[in-house]
């Protein structure tokens, strides 16, 4: 059998299915010793809404306070831009839909190719604008270690692999297609273990962050 | 009780719970929250990230609270916290830190690390990392009646002074009224017209008050030092008064932390709602507008902006009721840029300005509500903080600007109608 469809089978097949383990039992974990922490009653009488204020706040962060932008252009721009390109190639793209329709049941329309490459290749472009804030700002240079530039390697590759191998650009497209797999395998099998876990606990940071700041009626 | 790392790090694990633990957990590294810090912007170091203050929190709770920080610490990939490092943080965290608030609102993934900072520093001072100037005020505190040692005295003469001038009787310890009044030293000791100003507002409303000669101190250097202990103390001098004295409601003054002290803090530190409400002073000066109570005649006709205490807005929830009173008797009133909920620290909050070694810093800081102020050019700046009001002044004549300052209350009663009727 040839060697690039074998690889491809085992990345999709058993290696997916033990990345996936850790993926979902890491973040488990990880939300269970969060959880588990609890949080004092607060005594105070609120004087706004804690509860829907925390969960408005999930949403409204998405959206940046005036006037801040200005002094982090790289850091906004990338992140947005790199977010939702990010997310269109992952759940705009035909094929992906139709893998996560396999396993779920769950569908829905998808874009355009040309609206998925593009997608795409912003959100690499946006990888690159926030690798250099995090060599050349001070700040960003200050906060940055090496799990920082880890994360952001490990999610570019399945970007720009995915790309290769949706338009067979070069090397054998099979084999190009194991490496794309593979690029998530090491995505997913980090995730729990790095700052990746953003992705799933801000909902309670931003949550939590709402609920105080609703408590006494003020803005979050 | 003797400081000790030890004591630090039991205090500090104390202060982890799920949402410190959801807001670690979440930091991507963004450096969105040094943008947002007054002491980032003035001095661009990266010292002052606000996130980076909070590092040997972060790294004890990522060796202790997690299991791979845990695997990882018998690695000895993850360094414990030492002494040295609490010791090396102190200037992070009580110098470069007013409790603003403002990283907590920007934080793309919800940081509240104000509210973490203020955990920190129950674990500095547990170990000894506490500027002296705020132990020193603690212990006259604790001591006497003030942080500024014995201000009854003061206070007595004040009140007299006031009586005199308004011919409104102020009595002490008087069960059964409305409201008891509290006063930040700062009002006490430079700032005692608002005595009459609250004379006649109440007067004029109806309302009866009275100040307890054994819980008229506001302040609570224990919130700002982190120290539950003291701030319990404290605050509980206050709570008992009010409820010897049976009055309705507290009225929390024109000072900021004494509010998040008394009205956010206070039932938590004793373990217990009260039985009286607590009430910011404009919060009450806004409802009696509401009711027709706050009868007024004449305007400011100069130009004024408003200042907006971090601990009163941003971290209080009071915004709009001080731009409903500046309505009222401000003809030409102008907003600063970023006024609300984003308004820019004076730099002297959560025990800045008492710390001597951070005068630099703060006077640095300042050049941003510098800049606020002069793009407007008011003549005059109304504030509703006495700390925030004595900040202001002090750097603007450091500065050589010349902006009139006043509370809010007092501004006011300027303008109060109590002229009797047909007079
Ligand atoms: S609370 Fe204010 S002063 Fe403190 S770190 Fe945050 S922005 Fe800076
Ligand atoms: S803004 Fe929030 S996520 Fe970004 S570095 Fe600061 S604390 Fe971390």
């Amino acid at each position: 059998m040839n060697p690039a469809f074998t690889l491809f089978m085992w990345a999709r097949g058993p290696a997916f299915d033990v990345a996936l383990a850790i993926f979902a039992a890491g973040i488990t974990l990880r939300l269970v010793e969060m959880v588990v922490l609890g949080r004092k009653t607060d005594l105070a009488p609120a004087k706004g809404h804690p509860i829907r204020q925390g969960l408005a706040t999930i949403f409204t962060r998405s959206i940046p306070r005036p006037g801040l932008v200005r002094f982090a252009p790289g850091t906004y721009l990338g992140g947005y831009v790199f977010h939702l390109g990010f997310f269109a190639a992952f759940l705009l793209f035909a094929p992906h839909i139709a893998l996560i329709r396999d396993a779920l049941g769950l569908s829905w329309p998808a874009a355009n190719r040309a609206i998925v490459e593009s997608a795409t290749a912003l959100a690499v472009v946006a990888a690159i604008i926030l690798f250099f804030s995090r060599v050349m700002d001070p700040v960003r240079r200050a906060l940055t270690g090496f799990e920082d530039y880890l994360v952001l390697l490990l999610s570019v590759l399945p970007l720009v692999t995915g790309y290769v191998a949706a338009n067979k650009l070069f090397g054998n497209p099979e084999m190009m297609l194991a490496v794309h797999v593979l690029s998530v395998d090491a995505l997913l099998i980090v995730f729990p273990f790095t700052k990746l876990m953003h992705s799933v606990s801000f909902v309670f940071s931003r949550y939590y962050n709402g609920a105080i700041q609703g408590r006494k009626g003020a803005e979050s | 009780m003797t400081a000790s790392l030890e004591r630090g790090l039991n205090a500090l694990r104390e202060q982890i719970d799920a949402p410190v633990a959801s807001f670690f957990t979440s930091c991507v590294h963004c450096g969105l929250c040094a943008e947002a810090c007054v002491f980032y912007r003035e001095t661009e170091d990266p010292r002052y990230i606000p996130i980076r203050k909070l590092d040997p929190m972060r790294r004890l709770w990522r060796r202790e609270f997690t299991l791979f920080g845990r695997i990882g610490a018998m690695l000895g990939l993850v360094r414990p916290v030492t002494d040295a490092d609490l010791g090396e943080w102190e200037t992070l965290v009580y110098d470069s830190c007013t409790l603003c608030g403002r990283c907590t609102l920007v934080c793309p993934v919800g940081n509240d690390i104000t509210l973490m900072i203020r955990k920190m520093r129950e674990g500095m001072s547990a170990a000894g990392h506490t500027p002296k100037e705020l132990i020193g005020a603690a212990v006259r505190h604790v001591e006497t009646n003030s942080l500024m040692g014995n201000l009854a005295p003061a206070l007595r003469a004040q009140v007299k002074r006031s009586v005199a001038e308004t011919g409104i009787d102020i009595g002490f310890d008087q069960p059964g009224v409305d409201y008891m009044v509290i006063l930040s030293a700062q009002e006490t000791m430079d700032y005692p017209e608002i005595l009459s100003s609250m004379a006649r507002i109440f007067k004029k409303a109806g309302i009866s008050w009275t100040i307890a000669s054994d819980g008229f101190e506001a302040t609570n250097v224990g919130v700002q030092i982190g120290s539950r202990d003291i701030a319990r103390i404290l605050v509980a001098r206050v709570v008992e008064a009010a409820e010897r004295l049976g009055v309705k409601g507290v009225v929390s003054p024109e000072c900021g932390h004494a509010y998040q002290a008394l009205r956010w803090e206070g039932p938590n530190l004793m373990g217990r709602a009260f039985n009286f409400e607590v009430v910011h002073i404009v919060e009450l000066l806004d409802r009696l507008r509401a009711e027709g109570k706050l009868p007024t005649k004449g305007m400011e006709s100069r130009r004024v902006t408003f200042h907006d205490p971090c601990q009163i807005n941003r971290r209080g929830g009071i915004d709009r009721e001080p731009r409903r009173l500046m309505a009222l008797v401000a003809s030409d009133f102008v907003e600063t840029d970023d006024a609300g909920a984003m308004n820019w620290c004076c730099g002297g909050g959560g025990g800045v300005g008492a710390n001597e070694r951070a005068t630099k810093l703060r006077l640095t800081a300042f050049k941003r509500k510098k800049a606020q102020l002069e793009k407007v050019n008011p003549d005059k700046l109304i504030t509703m903080c006495a700390y925030c009001h004595h900040t202001i002044e002090e750097a603007m004549e450091e500065y050589h600007m010349e902006i009139e300052v006043q509370g809010l209350t007092d501004f006011v009663a300027t303008y109060l109608d109590d002229e009797p009727a047909g007079a």
